[in-house]
């Protein structure tokens, strides 16, 4: 049995909101198949869909202009302490949008980030691993505080938002 | 009583991906859904005018991670067609096995996403299983479990792995057998009747399509990839395939299939380079008949339908 495993019995399990952004879904597909095959559960990680309930915020896609303000209204909902994890190359700094006109940057220009999924997508394991490390550092440090908040300065907020996508006739 | 307005989303789990719906309700019924999409606008077109169609390929490939391969497959054929590029009839042969492999792999995910749903934990741990054994083996032919950045206009991406693909048809197999237990858990069990036909017929019997198609699928896939033949036919699009017509402009169409439809792409080349793009998501149409479906559902069966309608909004905001 590995060390997580082992401590996630000792622990009760935290709780994790899975906000899915833009992006193709690729990392949304892979982060359901660990809910598919209940491996998330077997390291002490409870899925949950109110803010409220959530220790842990997965981001994963594209945070667009347009869902900024849902997304830190989402962050703000959640009690502290709370951790926000990003996964794959879109919620880190927009991965292949990244020039888009659409794209507001990575999560880390406008929220503090606990850790950092690489790949486009990343596979099952390496969302696993990911949140296995994040994991043990917490429950080997019960009161480790979330890091500060980011030094640059968010987006300003797009000048008008982008209600549909379409022929796409802005330029960008 | 009067009506009531319920907001929700953008943030919440109903589709792949957010999206914002705002119901009518009368009582616990929903009288109209209202649909306001969008928060998944990437700007792909934008962002792939002026590239060269080789690097194109590479953001279309992510338009919808559950279209992956078909929208890497129109817009490759769109380019090949606009540039008279011709492509070895083995590669084209695997690549449309390879849209097959995706569709199955789409389709088992929605029956598995229907099932979780429903409560079906039987269900939805058969459908992972089987989705798990195509993603592997795609890992091992094409080098990505989604088959991301594989196609490219002139052929493929890359070269495929030999084994990986001689191990393709004992997936197949696997596959076929064992569809027929999550056909029974599906369709026959009767509390899987009860859960999925309660409030409507449509997951039900959408589900029933799903299985119908990857059977289908199953077939046309071990066709193709015996059409493909030896992997030693298939070359990889080198910088030598570069757009024939340089120097001109052409427009054309390119079309391949998804698991929710049929995906076109219009794209004309200027100078070899993508100029102007038109991208078609059969999913956007299937959004479009959400407020229909949902129409004197109750408001905690619309999770069911959204999931059995296999809804993204990547594909409809790209
Ligand atoms: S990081 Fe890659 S796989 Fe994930 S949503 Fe973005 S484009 Fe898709």
């Amino acid at each position: 049995m590995s060390g997580t495993a082992a401590r996630a019995r000792r622990h009760p399990p935290l709780s994790m909101l899975h906000l899915q952004g833009g992006g193709c879904g690729g990392c949304g597909l892979e982060i359901e198949a660990l809910l598919a095959d209940g491996r998330l559960d077997a390291v002490g990680l409870l899925l949950v869909e109110a803010p409220r309930h959530a220790d842990l915020l997965l981001v994963s896609g594209t945070v667009g202009r347009n869902l900024l303000d849902a997304v830190l209204a989402t962050w703000t909902a959640m009690a502290e302490p709370k951790w926000l994890v990003a996964a794959g190359a879109c919620a880190l700094d927009g991965g292949p949008f990244r020039d888009g006109y659409a794209v507001s940057g990575g999560i880390d220009q406008h929220l503090p980030v606990s850790l950092v999924i690489p790949g486009c997508p990343p596979t099952p394991d390496a969302v696993l691993a990911g949140l296995r490390l994040l994991l043990d550092a917490l429950r080997a440090t019960p009161d480790l505080s979330p890091p500060p908040p980011p030094a640059r300065p968010a987006l300003p907020p797009a000048a008008l938002p982008h209600r549909r996508a379409g022929g796409d006739s802005s330029g960008g | 009583m009067g009506a009531f307005q319920l907001g929700i989303g953008p943030v919440q789990a109903l589709a792949c991906g957010p999206a914002q719906l705002r119901l009518t309700v009368d009582g616990e019924r929903i009288r109209r859904l209202e649909l306001l999409l969008g928060h998944a606008h990437r700007g792909v077109v934008g962002l792939a005018r002026g590239r060269d169609p080789q690097a194109a390929a590479v953001l279309v490939g992510r338009i919808d991670a559950r279209a992956a391969v078909a929208h890497q497959c129109a817009f490759a054929r769109a380019v090949e067609a606009a540039s008279a590029l011709a492509v070895p009839p083995g590669t084209e042969a695997l690549r449309r096995a390879m849209t097959e492999l995706e569709q199955l792999a789409v389709h088992l995910h929605h029956l598995g996403r229907v099932s979780r749903c429903a409560g079906l934990h039987g269900a939805a741990g058969r459908a992972a299983l089987l989705r798990e054994a195509v993603l592997v083996a795609c890992a091992e032919a094409f080098g990505h479990r989604l088959m991301l950045d594989a196609v490219a206009p002139g052929g493929l991406a890359r070269l495929p792995d030999p084994a990986g693909l001689a191990a393709l048809p004992a997936v197949l197999d696997r596959l076929r057998n064992g569809l027929p237990a999550l056909r029974r858990a599906l369709l026959d069990d009767p509390a899987a009747v009860r859960r999925l036909g309660g409030g409507t017929p449509e997951p039900w019997t959408r589900c029933r399509t799903r299985l119908e198609r990857i059977g289908h699928g199953l077939g046309l896939a071990r066709g193709l990839l015996a059409e493909a033949g030896e992997p030693v036919a298939i070359r990889p699009a080198s910088a030598s395939t570069a757009p024939a017509k340089e120097t001109g402009t052409a427009e054309e169409i390119g079309t391949a299939e998804s698991a929710g439809g049929t995906v076109w792409h219009w794209v004309r080349l200027e100078a070899g380079l993508v100029a102007a793009l038109h991208v078609h998501d059969p999913v956007l149409p299937a959004w479009s008949m959400l407020d229909e479906l949902a129409r004197g559902l109750a408001v905690e069966e619309l999770p069911l339908l959204c999931a059995s309608l296999g809804l993204s909004s990547s594909g409809a905001d790209q």
